[in-house]
């Protein structure tokens, strides 16, 4: 017991978020088509979960657990109806076990999950509560002889002892194994058995569960392994027992155990131990990665092969030969760069599968049907981009549930089916993601958006008359906004959208809202692949060399300086018959402009999230791949900045920020 | 002071100054490299280089002690320490050497521009008197 678990802590966290989740889809599936298999994956998962929780001392998982399987297994052997009620019961042991799980990540004490067992209990009509069977009190004769064992090296144990439902003449199973402590083990000192309750009128029963004190010079494994053979003992567990203990035996604590193992959330040795996130890749990957570093230590060999003297004896043969293994080396390393990028992407689904779950309670808390479809959840995409899609997919989800999708009386008259859908698909297209977030709801009135805007103060009467409904609908991303009328617990607080906006912002992402009053609402979000590798547009600006991501760069035009407009005071240009508004990056960055000689101004249009503007530059370079390296944490925040980079020559790079530039 | 007395120092000149810093709190010491600097950030901060392929965060120690900044010579060095788990570079004129001291005093006030907690201790050798650097205070300001 004295291994050090910290080092599996990781390990175990990752294979406890993938039971849960296991758990979770299982359970939903259950809900929809009762099957056997669904019944077996739950209890296979709980299994696992019982087994490991316990391995790493984490008790409170172990316990809730096992009666989550026990539950399991009843119903398994016992082919009861699938009732809601048993859905409920276990979605809300399945909540008390990822609120266990957060709690034991972040070391907080663990919430008391006694209800939901008491709940699953009498679901499944198990005896009742069972309390563990107390610590005996020691008389001080028996106090005596235990210091007195104790003195002369042995050491205290507590076997507690339950035997099972189902094990004939319990009185005489408790003798015989009294006994048999007795003359395999050690020496008892004393023993309790569980208290007369009312509720078991059987005398018998009594005997069904108890503790033995005894003092031995035996191993408490050795002891556990001369006794867990034993074909009646349901379950076997050996303590250490401390002579003190006793008297918090007599208090409220019903675990007192002496060599109870550390409280598993609280750090080891006072030393935080950061959550380091760990990639599952497959074997295969790995191999293909493998070979292509063999392939490249060939080439290396090759090019120290090529030494001077051959060098001098045919120059012409040898540049060939180096420009041969340069050309080879280079696809060789294209090929390792998508191969390591592939480590990093996960599909889709290890997103979208938590949906079902929230879309099912929503569709419950606000009394709509709801359905969720998802498609294409085998898209892949950087790991890190999937965590930061929850909370704006979340928002959206929750968004399109309270505020889009109407009751079902509102449905039917608009002849509508009563089941509001909402569909997630996912896609690669060219470069990029695409999420496409849809709902056949009622869609966004422009006309109340610019009116609940103009009600809050985000945009004045004038304003107001001169917006596109287009351009009225982004309102809903302003911070500040909400057109619920009344807050309700689903969403609504007004921080929702512009939460979801700054979100997609950082991750150079795009969204774009096309909706039809009374058919629906459609977001399409655009992201990039990956934020490890760009393609950068490099532009240079008063002799710097700057970027811009190319993902974010609508359109690079020339303009006259004649085609700069001045609109109420701020520079605007026209592009594609649409306003842009227009600045200098010199300005924007604080740069002093050089004198311009040349006729036209090269342009860079960014667009970022689901604003554009127009940025002139001195030249454009072009565009590269570009490796995104981060400025550290000593500069302070520079919202302005993705990054930074690692240019051919050896100079580092700046990366500026789409959504900064387009904003601010 | 005996624990500071033992250690090895790299003393360089900034300005009029003679500094030193204790030698384990360097990573190592490089030519200038080319600058690229970033906007929007603090008037010491000159900028980030390309160190091996990690980018570093450039300081003028000159700007730190409250000095202006003079043109880069032959001889200006970057300092490279390790700072809160990330590699800073700071600029000096010139590095002298690696030097112990025999004596070390604990830090005088009264250095006016209000840069007390800046020094560890004076090392002392024959007349001259060296500064030396506390990169936690030098760099949290």
């Amino acid at each position: 017991m004295t291994m050090d678990l910290s080092a599996y802590r990781d390990i175990f966290i990752e294979e406890l978020n993938d039971q849960l989740e296991r758990m979770d889809q299982s359970l939903l599936a259950l809900e929809r088509a009762p099957s056997p298999e669904q019944i077996q994956t739950l209890f296979r998962a709980a299994h696992t979960i019982k087994g490991s929780s316990s391995t790493m001392g984490f008790r409170e998982m172990s316990d809730l657990t096992h009666e989550v399987e026990y539950a399991l297994e009843w119903v398994r052997e016992k082919k009861p109806e699938i009732s809601s009620l048993l859905i409920d019961t276990l979605f809300k042991a399945l909540d008390a076990m990822k609120l266990l799980r957060g709690q034991y990540i972040s070391g907080e004490t663990f919430a008391d999950c006694r209800a939901i067992v008491t709940d699953i209990q009498a679901l499944i009509n198990k005896p009742a509560v069972q309390e563990p069977v107390k610590l005996p009190e020691l008389s001080v004769a028996e106090t005596l002889k235990a210091e007195e064992a104790a003195a002369g090296g042995q050491q205290l144990l507590a076997i507690r002892v339950v035997l099972k439902p189902d094990c004939l003449m319990k009185a005489a199973r408790y003798h015989i194994l009294h006994q048999r402590i007795e003359d395999l083990c050690g020496t008892i000192i004393a023993d309790a058995l569980a208290p007369a309750a009312s509720s078991a009128p059987d005398e018998d029963e009594r005997y069904s569960r108890f503790v033995v004190v005894i003092a031995t010079l035996k191993e408490k494994e050795a002891i556990y392994s001369q006794l867990e053979g034993d074909s009646d003992i349901e379950t076997l567990e050996i303590s250490l027992f401390r002579l003190d203990s006793s008297v918090e035996a007599a208090g409220q604590t019903p675990l007192p155990e002496a060599a109870s193992p550390p409280q598993p959330g609280a750090p080891a040795d006072g030393q935080v131990k950061a959550n380091q996130p760990t990639v599952r890749v497959s074997v295969e990957r790995l191999d293909h990665l493998m070979n292509l570093v063999g392939e490249l230590l060939i080439d290396q060999t090759s090019l120290a092969d090529m030494n001077a003297a051959g060098l001098r004896r045919d120059p012409a043969m040898a540049l060939q030969n180096i420009s041969g293994v340069s050309d080879h080396m280079g696809r060789v390393i294209k090929e390792l760069q998508e191969g390591v990028m592939k480590t990093r992407m996960l599909p889709i689904d290890q997103l979208f599968s938590r949906f079902p779950r929230l879309v099912r309670d929503l569709s419950q808390k606000l009394g709509k049907e709801l359905e969720l479809v998802v498609q294409g959840g085998e898209t892949e995409l950087d790991r890190m981009i999937i965590e930061e899609l929850s909370d704006p997919l979340i928002h959206l989800i929750r968004n399109s549930a309270d505020h889009g999708i109407e009751s079902p009386e509102v449905r039917a008259a608009s002849g509508k089916p009563a089941k509001g859908r909402i569909t997630l698909t996912s896609f690669h297209e060219e470069n990029h993601v695409v999420i496409r977030f849809e709902d056949d709801g009622q869609g966004i009135d422009a006309d109340k958006i610019k009116a609940s805007a103009r009600g809050k103060g985000i945009i004045t009467v004038d304003q107001a008359a001169r917006l596109t409904a287009q351009e009225a609908v982004h309102l809903i991303f302003e911070p500040g906004f909400s057109t619920a009328s009344q807050v309700s617990d689903v969403s609504g607080r007004g921080v929702g959208m512009d939460i979801v906006r700054s979100q997609i912002g950082r991750l150079n992402g795009i969204i774009e809202i096309d909706t039809e009053p009374g058919r629906g609402t459609r977001f399409t979000i655009r992201l990039p692949l990956t934020l490890a590798i760009i393609k950068g547009l490099l532009v240079k600006v008063s002799g710097r060399v700057l970027i811009i991501p190319m993902y974010n760069v609508a359109e690079i035009v020339r303009i006259t300086p004649e085609e700069i407009q001045t609109i109420q005071g701020e520079h605007a240009i026209i592009n594609h018959g649409r306003m842009v508004p227009f600045s200098w990056l010199h300005d924007k960055l604080h740069y002093p402009r050089a004198e311009r000689s040349a006729k036209t101004l090269p342009l860079v249009i960014v667009r970022s999230v689901d604003k554009i503007a127009a940025f002139a530059v001195d030249e454009i370079i072009g565009n590269q791949e570009v490796v995104i390296k981060t400025l550290g944490t000593f500069l302070g925040t520079m919202n302005h900045l993705s990054g930074a980079t690692i240019l051919g020559n050896g100079r580092v790079a700046v990366i500026l920020d789409a959504s900064y530039l387009v904003s601010h | 002071m005996t624990a500071l007395q033992k250690e090895q120092y790299i003393e360089f000149t900034v300005g009029a100054e003679t500094c030193a810093i204790r030698i384990e709190e360097i990573h190592e010491i490089i030519k200038m490299l080319s600058i690229t600097d970033i906007p929007f950030s603090r008037n010491e901060v000159k900028g980030v280089v390309n160190l091996r392929g990690k980018v570093v965060c450039v300081m003028s120690l000159r700007n730190l002690l409250g000095m202006a900044d003079e043109p880069y010579t032959k001889a200006t060095r970057i300092i490279v320490v390790r700072y809160r788990e990330e590699f800073i570079g700071m600029i000096v004129d010139k590095v002298n050497k690696v030097t112990t001291y025999d004596e070390i005093h604990p830090p005088s006030g009264g250095h006016g521009r209000g840069r007390e907690g800046i020094f560890l201790g004076i090392g002392m050798r024959g007349e001259q008197l060296i500064g030396i650097l506390k990169l936690e205070e030098l760099l949290s300001g």
